[in-house]
């Protein structure tokens, strides 16, 4: 194997991690556009999701089925969240969401604990793939993943530019009292939102857990990488989210030779760091007051 | 059981100093820290490491309170420009980084394996003896930061740190410059976690990377909220139910052995988390501040 | 502080959205006498207070004090040169009293150095004393003396807007720019801030008010500015700008519109 196809092969395990990365990331700049916080479950949100589609796995399903289950069981935790939780939080500062979020966070992790167990769970691995261009190869699993994430993405996209709710969205999130007061139902623009959050949450989280494997600590170590390409990208700009996921994805597999494994998060802080110095509002996202 | 309490006591000494740091960064200040405990980690970690490596124990404690003090300096210069949301989440990876380090710096900390050995002060008093001593060290820490916290919020410092808290903007329309400010409450929030981290690591006699999770963090913003946020009696109450809540669930499983070590550890963080969830609904100023305070 | 220092403003320019919010402005306004800026909403009043306070940005344009130029000073340094400025909405700070609202104010505390705290207690307790005095100074000067040691979420609107004042002149200003000090303010408070202004400006201290009570501004003022759509429209005694056709076209055109509407 020559430098070029061992490079190639780093980048394409990162773009399909980078998908990951950017799914995750574009479920919190949805609520942190639209519900004005950072939802610091997202991680937590993911583990159940992968957990869902684990069960869906052994109980026979096919990775569209346990895609389903993920989808739900990440719609439900999100709709769980806000209405029982965040929902009562409306008009209080932003910490009180925050810190919320991280108590929800701590609840959905350790139920999952105590349901199925501490040990991580595995799913079968795929078989390395025909696909193989000058030693460069592709898991068939990879490209299913990538697959579902890219559909999800296009879907919430769609959602979000062409559906009256998604329009709605988008008006909460440039202006909230403005939005109230031109008649935007709150209520169905919530429930639209941490549905959809949920489900691209959950989704991520399937993904992690194929590529990994299952257990309570997932999506926690999801966090900061999410958080960084939501910034790097722009928060207030979905595509952007998505588009830093997807570079963050690729600069932490294309770093692996000379920072290791263990430091990929530390590349997502430092990401962070830095463009929240040099340009607050990310790659592509609108003059926001970050200081 | 008398060393039952005092282990007991000795614990809630050090939460109480963690939950006062907090205090007086988020309470008198407004700083969203979520990386307390990157400080409490490193204050333990210095004092351990220069223990360990042959200097008196009192050396170690003075090396492990600077060198938080020194990590909070570029974190304030960083984050302090940053609103209250990107503040917290830079401050979380922040002391996940910390740990991060620490697991992979083996040549220095031995990474996951943990540093044993910690030597202990007050040695030569025999073993009950020496925990008395301990208690009466963190109780004389404990004793000193506060008077050196009333002295410092009841001044015109104090003061300038509650008005940046509750309107920066108005400050600096004022002519003054908040982030200076604002870097010394980090700076003296981050020392006294570096003391309560030397404390810590001297009397569990080893330091590991896993006891410095996140959940360390969100354990003292509950025991801050509960116990009354902007105020010091409010931290030490605070910090005195955390201190019985986490051993009281140890009870639990003594009650009912067939409850693993794992799902007691599980049940506790639903608690914890559950609790932060209802006070910051229902009770955001605990249980003894007042409602007029943020 | 000379007779003759001043506030000038050359060829303000601030685009915005597609507007021209200020559109070449010129004026140069005194510091030592009360002068009145008017106009309908939307005109760039609060713009062009922004700007002059260093929360607005320019395009282009020079905004000189006391001949200094400000450009390149940010809010806070503008402040330490003695121009401050008070906010439509009050800025309390919420959870302090009256009397630590108005001390924070003071600048150069030797107490806010944690360095003088610990080191050089007698200084600060020193200082601190004259503060206290000052403080109530103020507070007597403002008739506060009711709501001296409540907190600051606690007091009335025109309260607040006293202690708005109060906070400014405990900073020992040069000049102060009020926007809207009279607005939802009653009228019996409303005279009492009137009498205030009027006695401090007899003490030396330079005026700016944006203000939609035009009765009240024109028995303050000496002199009115009157803006429209970002640009001056009129300038001179009250009498003159209120009865100056343009003004009138201004006002009446933003009634109608709002008839319309």
């Amino acid at each position: 194997m020559n430098t070029w196809s061992f490079y190639a092969n780093l980048a394409l395990n990162g773009l399909v991690e980078g998908l990951l990365i950017g799914l995750a990331a574009l479920a919190l700049n949805l609520v942190f556009a639209v519900g004005r916080f950072p939802n610091a479950a997202t991680g937590d949100f993911m583990t159940v999701g992968a957990y869902a589609g684990f069960g869906a796995h052994y109980l026979g399903g096919n990775i569209v089925v346990q895609s389903g289950a993920a989808m739900l069981a990440g719609a439900a935790v999100g709709l769980l969240s806000y209405f029982a939780v965040f929902r009562k939080l409306a008009g209080r500062p932003m910490v009180a969401a925050l810190l919320a979020s991280i108590g929800l966070g701590f609840v959905y992790r350790s139920v999952v604990s105590l349901f199925a167990g501490h040990d991580p769970r595995f799913f079968p691995m795929g078989t390395v793939s025909a696909i193989n261009i000058g030693g460069v190869r592709i898991r068939d699993t990879d490209v299913w993943l990538a697959g579902i994430a890219l559909l999800c993405m296009a879907v919430a996209l769609a959602v979000l530019h062409l559906t009256p709710v998604g329009r709605q969205m988008r008006a909460v999130a440039d202006n909230a009292v403005l939005a109230q007061a031109s008649g935007i139902r709150s209520r169905r623009v919530m429930f639209a939102l941490w549905a959809m959050a949920g489900m691209i949450t959950g989704v991520a989280g399937l993904m992690l857990g194929i590529r990994t494997a299952v257990s309570p600590e997932l999506g926690w170590g999801m966090l900061l990488p999410a958080f960084a390409a939501a910034v790097v990208g722009g928060v207030g700009s979905p595509a952007g989210a998505i588009l830093g996921g997807v570079m963050l994805g690729i600069a932490q597999e294309l770093s692996t030779p000379w920072l290791g494994f263990s430091y990929k998060i530390a590349l997502s802080f430092v990401a962070l760091a830095v463009m929240l110095l040099v340009r607050p509002q990310g790659l592509f996202g609108q003059k926001e007051a970050v200081r | 059981m008398l060393g039952y309490l005092v282990a007991l006591l000795i614990l809630g000494g050090i939460y109480a100093l963690l939950t006062i740091s907090l205090d007086l960064q988020y309470g008198h200040t407004g700083l969203v820290n979520f990386g307390l405990v990157g400080f409490f980690a490193v204050g333990a970690y210095g004092s351990a490491l220069v223990a360990l490596a042959g200097y008196p124990i009192a050396v170690g404690f003075a090396v492990g309170i600077c060198s938080a003090a020194l990590l909070a300096l570029p974190i304030g210069g960083l984050a302090l420009r940053l609103r209250d949301d990107y503040f917290a989440i830079v401050t979380l990876g922040f002391s996940e980084v910390v740990r991060l380090v620490i697991v992979n710096e083996e040549w220095l900390t031995k990474g996951g394996l943990g540093l044993p050995g910690v030597p202990r002060p007050f040695a030569q008093l025999g073993v009950g003896g020496a925990e008395a001593a301990y208690l009466a060290l963190v109780v004389a820490c404990n004793v000193i930061v506060v008077l050196v916290i009333r002295r410092v919020v009841g001044s015109p410092f104090g003061r300038l740190l509650q008005a940046i808290r509750d309107n920066e903007t108005t400050v600096v329309s004022l002519g003054k410059s908040p982030p200076g400010a604002k870097v010394r409450a980090l700076v003296i929030g981050a020392a006294i976690a570096g003391l309560a981290g030397a404390l810590y690591a001297h009397y569990i006699t080893f330091v590991v990377p896993d006891q410095f999770l996140p959940i360390v963090t969100f354990y003292v913003w509950m025991a801050m909220i509960l116990g009354g946020v902007g105020r010091l009696s409010g931290s030490l109450a605070g910090a005195a139910v955390l201190v019985l809540l986490l051993e009281g669930t140890r009870f639990v499983r003594d009650l009912v052995p067939s409850v693993l070590a794992v799902e007691m550890a599980s049940i506790r963080l639903i608690l914890i988390g559950l609790l932060l969830i209802v006070f910051v609904i229902y009770r955001p100023y605990g249980v003894f501040g007042s409602p007029s305070r943020q | 502080m000379s007779a003759k220092c001043s506030l000038e403003l050359q060829h303000v320019k601030k685009a915005w959205g597609g507007l021209q919010v200020l559109d070449d402005v010129s004026m140069t306004v005194s510091a030592s006498a009360i002068t009145g800026l008017i106009g309908p909403n939307g005109a760039g009043k609060s713009t062009l207070f922004g700007a002059i306070s260093g929360n607005v940005p320019l395009d282009s344009g020079t905004i000189r004090f006391d001949n200094e130029v400000l450009d390149r000073l940010d809010a806070c340094e503008r402040a330490r040169r003695g121009l401050l400025r008070t906010f439509q909405v009050p800025r309390p700070f919420a959870n302090l009293s009256v009397r630590a609202n108005l001390a924070v104010a003071v600048r150069d505390q030797p107490g806010e150095s944690l360095s003088q705290v610990f080191f050089r207690p007698a200084l600060v307790a020193s200082r601190e004393r004259e503060i206290e005095a000052r403080v109530g100074e103020v507070i007597d000067t403002l008739n506060l003396r009711s709501v001296a040691d409540s907190q600051a979420s606690q007091i009335s609107g025109g309260q607040l807007k006293l202690l708005e004042l109060g906070r400014l002149l405990m900073t020992e200003p040069r000049m102060i720019l009020l926007d809207e000090p009279f607005a939802g303010v009653n009228p019996v408070l409303a005279d009492e801030l009137a009498e205030r202004i009027r006695e401090l400006n007899a003490g030396g201290l330079g005026f700016f008010i944006v203000e939609h009570d035009l009765g009240a501004l024109s028995r303050l003022a000496a002199t009115l500015f009157a803006m429209d759509n970002g640009a001056l429209i009129a300038h001179g005694t009250p009498e003159e700008v209120l009865s100056d056709p343009h003004v009138r076209a201004a006002y009446v055109g933003a009634e109608d519109s709002r008839a319309a509407a």
